[in-house]
C-alpha cells in the first residue's frame, strides 16, 4: 500500500483514539499533550533524515545564505514531504496504536479494535510498517557509512 | 480480531512493556505478588493507564531518535561546517518550539483538526512551525499577513475536505 495513503489512514485512527476520553483510564489531556509534543519531535527527526547536503546547499544558495522564516518554513515543509518521513511517522503512529491497545480498558477493547478495523488497517500492515521503517533506517545508515568512507 | 491484532503487535507491545516496566496485566501481577489484594492492584494499575500511555509515547519517540542518531549526527557535522551560525539549528532542531502565545494555542487546536483530516506531513510541519515564527525573536519580521496566509491555507485544506464529505453525504442520502 502507498505510504502516504497508509499515513492518512493511520492518522485518522490516531485522531479517533486521541479524542476519546473513555477508552483509557486516567488523564487523557496529558496523553494528548504528550502526543503532540512527541509527534513534532518525530517530524523534526523526519526532516533531519530527509534532508541531503545537496538540497541544503541549494537552499542556502537560493536564499543567499540568509533565508527568511517563511522561506525556511517552505523548505522544511517541502523537504519533510519525503518517503522517509512518511515511513518514520507511520512507524510512530503504529507504536502509538500498539501502546493504546495495551492501555485500553478491557471492556472497551472491542470498540478500539473496531476503530482500527474500520480505519482500514489490518494486522499484517503493522508488521509491514515496522519492516519498511527498519529497512529504510538501515539503508540510510549504510549510505551515511559509505559517504564517510 | 483481538487475537490477530495482538499477535501482530506483540513486538510493538514489548517496547511498551519495556517503557513502562511491564504490561498492565504484568504490572498488576507484580503488585499482587507483592501482597497487594488483586482488586486493588488491578484498580491501581487501571487508574494509571493514561500515565503509562504517556510514558510509552515518550519512549517510542526516544527509540526513533536513538535509531536516527547516527544519521542525524553525521548530517549535523556536515551542515555545521562553514554555515551561518543559527540557520542549521533553526532549520533542523528548533523549528518547532513550545510557546504559550495565543497563536501557539490556535496552532495546537489546528493540529488536532489536521491530524484527523488525513492531510500530509507538510501541513503538520507548517502548523507546528507557526509556533516558531511567533516564538523566535528574529522572526518578528514575519508579519501578520504571512501567518494569516499559512492559517488560511491550512484551514481551507481541512474545511474543504469536510465540505466535500458533507456534499457527498447530502448527495447520497
Amino acid at each position: 500500500m502507498n505510504t502516504i495513503f497508509l499515513y492518512k489512514k493511520l492518522s485518522k485512527i490516531v485522531a479517533n483514539l486521541l479524542y476519546r476520553d473513555d477508552f483509557v483510564e486516567g488523564d487523557m489531556e496529558k496523553v494528548r499533550e504528550t502526543f503532540v509534543k512527541n509527534f513534532y519531535d518525530v517530524l523534526g527527526l523526519a526532516f533531519n533524515i530527509s534532508i541531503t547536503e545537496e538540497k541544503f546547499n541549494k537552499f542556502l544558495k537560493e536564499t543567499n545564505e540568509f533565508p527568511s522564516d517563511l522561506q525556511s518554513l517552505k523548505f522544511i515543509g517541502e523537504t519533510s514531504e519525503s518517503p522517509e518521513a512518511y515511513l518514520m511517522v507511520n512507524y510512530f503512529f503504529a507504536l502509538f496504536i500498539g501502546m493504546y491497545l495495551e492501555c485500553t480498558k478491557k471492556d472497551q477493547l472491542e470498540k478500539v479494535e473496531r476503530i482500527i478495523k474500520d480505519g482500514g488497517i489490518t494486522p499484517d500492515q503493522f508488521d509491514k510498517i515496522k519492516e519498511d521503517y527498519q529497512q529504510m533506517m538501515l539503508m540510510k545508515k549504510l549510505s551515511v557509512n559509505i559517504a564517510q568512507v | 480480531m483481538a487475537e490477530s491484532i495482538f499477535a501482530s503487535l506483540r513486538e510493538i507491545a514489548n517496547r511498551t512493556r519495556r517503557a513502562v516496566g511491564g504490561s498492565i496485566s504484568a504490572v498488576a501481577g507484580d503488585l499482587i505478588g507483592r501482597g497487594v489484594p488483586a482488586a486493588l492492584a488491578t484498580e491501581t494499575v487501571r487508574q494509571k493507564s493514561a500515565d503509562m500511555l504517556a510514558v510509552g509515547i515518550n519512549e517510542a519517540k526516544d527509540d526513533i531518535k536513538e535509531n536516527a542518531g547516527p544519521i542525524v549526527r553525521d548530517l549535523n557535522e556536515k551542515f555545521a561546517h562553514g554555515q551561518q551560525p543559527g540557520i542549521s539549528e533553526t532549520l533542523r532542531e528548533n523549528f518547532i518550539k513550545p510557546s504559550d502565545s495565543w497563536l501557539s494555542k490556535i496552532a495546537k487546536k489546528l493540529f488536532f483538526r489536521l491530524i484527523g483530516a488525513g492531510v500530509g506531513i507538510a501541513s503538520h510541519v507548517a502548523a507546528g512551525a507557526i509556533n516558531v515564527v511567533t516564538a523566535v525573536p528574529e522572526s518578528k519580521k514575519v508579519d501578520g499577513d504571512d501567518i494569516y496566509n499559512i492559517f488560511a491555507k491550512l484551514t481551507a485544506t481541512v474545511f474543504n475536505r469536510k465540505a466535500r464529505i458533507n456534499s457527498y453525504t447530502r448527495d447520497r442520502y
